[in-house]
């Protein structure tokens, strides 16, 4: 009897480190998965701005969205967003961009990816958004360059690769060309 | 669509482990405190492997590590109490049942947790309301006022605002992020009264109503909380430096002003002074884990008995008693496994209301366990709060459960969109 409640003690002991140690494996497994294919699904994660400047800058995805100036106090100036399909854009936690101040909508505008084209659309905010310094009355391509204003948070759309001639479709919002 | 097979596997061995160690129970003392140990090695397994499938079958894409850890951390704990004392091994194998209830709840009920962030301010007022309470209905058990007597069972209300807090701080961090950022650029300015008043206001009252309560623990591990959501949102060291001199300049205060507080401290500077009084817990503590050695005593063969309070605050005591400083390694690896999968959570995570909720959860797990080992090592003074997952306590429990769901509803791979 007793030497069975010794290997079973023993055992007790034993499995603690079983089991830290097939967890550890699967663990270092999933880290090296993260490094591989996986990578691609957040390649276009937005990096500029996490929380305590996480992440890494990486020139890849479809472009990014910077910001041309902002109020000091935001101190947003410079930072990177990534783009990703789909990007919102607001004060409320749901924005992939969530911004600040006092003249943005919770939801407040989006940009999306459509046809290998990124299309701007305002979503229904109380202080409009504006392309080139023209209000947005509904959704319109974006062009690399171009200016987007929020509020007094001015952004530059940058594409990276294959750029779009800006006269080859209809445009609202931009100026004639 | 996501293969759950991982984290059965480690269920198992987890279940292998409490197997082993409810039948060195039963075999030690034969009787139903033994056979009830087994069966709960059981229903926990069960109960997980049920989870386990049922999010196979809606192919939610979880996180594959946190369950198996809580379910080692819960089922260590059940063992152990059912070894110090049945009666506690009984209520905590109930606790276990609901808190596994409360975790499906909550990755049902709030999976789509993004909302909550606008409701803010109504858990700001609900966790004040909840630590009011036990000031004037509340009984006094250890030195502490925090519970509410609801006949059947002990409630404790800080517990739960634990988890308010955190939901509060990310929503409101989140909205208020740049500010509090801008605040600590080139200019030394403090953000204004309207960004850092309903903060402090939410500070100020937790920590004032915890000296009421004279519950220690539970306010250092709001303000490490506290402090550490407000670094991860702000990056600014500015606000951990002076935090970290609030504290020194309230601990002094409280030490000065709280015979409570200054009992502590003395036990901590020599509780040989005291030995038979007010030092005896935390040298029978002390002798508990020296006596365990490197490989332990073997379970059911120390004599961890000896420490009051050694269900709740000083289980890790006994666990390395009866474990050996293996064990207790053991379980502070497991521990930090699962605070990195917390941060591991909230870096893949892309809004920073995800990113903060994690991180805070999983702040507020690692604090708590950080607090309260080295409380019964004697590396800090002692303040009475539980071992996360392994201490005996409902409350406790049921509110670490409805976390780690919160961990999972985040770590779900389909972005809030």
């Amino acid at each position: 009897m007793d030497i069975i409640l010794f290997v079973l003690r023993t055992l007790f002991l034993v499995f603690i480190y079983v089991f830290i140690f097939i967890l550890l494996i699967y663990l270092i497994r999933d880290l090296h998965n993260t490094d591989g294919p996986a990578a691609s699904d957040v390649a276009g994660a937005q990096t500029g701005d996490g929380p305590a400047g996480r992440g890494v800058r990486k020139k890849s995805g479809f472009g990014a969205l910077v910001v041309e100036s902002a109020p000091r106090e935001y101190a947003l100036e410079g930072s990177e967003y990534e783009l990703t399909r789909e990007i919102k854009l607001g004060r409320g936690p749901n924005n992939e961009i969530i911004l600040p101040g006092r003249f943005a909508s919770n939801r407040h505008a989006r940009l999306y990816l459509r046809d290998g084209q990124y299309w701007l659309d305002d979503l229904g905010s109380k202080n409009g958004t504006y392309l080139n310094g023209k209000l947005l009355t509904g959704p319109a391509v974006l062009a690399d360059g171009d200016q987007i204003r929020i509020g007094d948070i001015i952004f530059r759309f940058v594409r990276w690769g294959y750029e779009v001639e800006s006269d080859h479709r209809m445009r609202s919002g931009a100026p004639a060309e | 669509m996501h293969g759950r097979g991982k984290e059965r596997k480690l269920l198992l061995i987890t279940f292998l482990y409490t197997l082993t160690g409810g039948a060195a129970l039963y075999l030690r003392a034969p009787g139903p405190g033994g056979l009830w140990a087994v069966a709960a090695a059981t229903v926990i397994f069960c109960g997980f492997m049920l989870l386990s499938v049922v999010w196979q079958r809606r192919g939610t894409g979880y996180d594959l590590y946190i369950t198996p850890l809580i379910s080692f951390l819960t089922g260590t704990g059940v063992i152990f109490l059912f070894r110090l004392n049945p009666a506690y091994g009984y209520r905590q194998l109930a606790w276990a049942i609901i808190g596994m209830a409360a975790l499906y709840m909550t990755t049902t009920l709030l999976s789509s947790y993004h909302s909550l962030a606008d409701y803010k301010y109504l858990f700001a007022l609900a966790g004040i309301v909840a630590l009011l309470l036990p000031i004037f209905f509340g009984i006094e058990l250890g030195g502490a006022k925090s519970w509410l007597d609801l006949g059947l069972f002990h409630f404790q209300p800080s517990e739960f605002v634990k988890l308010l807090l955190v939901f509060f701080l990310a929503g409101y961090l989140v909205e208020n992020r740049v500010l509090w950022r801008a605040a600590g650029g080139k200019e030394y300015s403090l953000p204004g009264l309207q960004e850092w008043g309903p903060l402090l206001g939410m500070w100020l009252t937790a920590l004032l109503l915890l000296v009421f309560q004279k519950d220690l623990g539970t306010a250092l591990i709001y303000f490490g909380t506290f402090l550490a959501m407000v670094y991860m949102a702000t990056a600014r060291l500015r606000y951990i430096i002076s935090g970290a001199v609030l504290f020194l300049a309230g601990a002094a205060a409280a030490y000065l002003s709280v015979g409570h507080v200054r009992t502590r401290v003395a036990i901590w500077m020599n509780p040989w002074a005291t030995a038979e009084g007010s030092g005896y817990q935390i040298i029978q503590s002390l002798y508990a884990i020296d006596a365990g050695g490197i490989f332990g005593s073997g379970l059911g063969a120390g004599f961890p008995e000896f420490i009051p309070a050694v269900h709740t605050d000083f289980i890790f005591a006994a666990i390395c008693e009866e474990t050996g400083l293996l064990g207790g390694i053991g379980i502070l690896v497991v521990f930090m496994l699962l605070v990195y999968r917390g941060f591991k959570i909230a870096l893949i995570k892309r809004d920073e209301y995800s990113v903060l909720m994690a991180a805070g959860f999983t702040a507020l797990l690692g604090l708590q366990v950080f607090i309260i080992i080295a409380g019964v090592t004697k590396l800090l003074p002692m303040t009475g709060i539980t071992l996360p997952f392994i201490s005996y306590g409902g409350s406790s429990l049921v509110a670490n459960f409805i976390l780690a769901g919160m961990l999972l509803n985040i770590s779900c791979e389909v972005d809030g969109a």
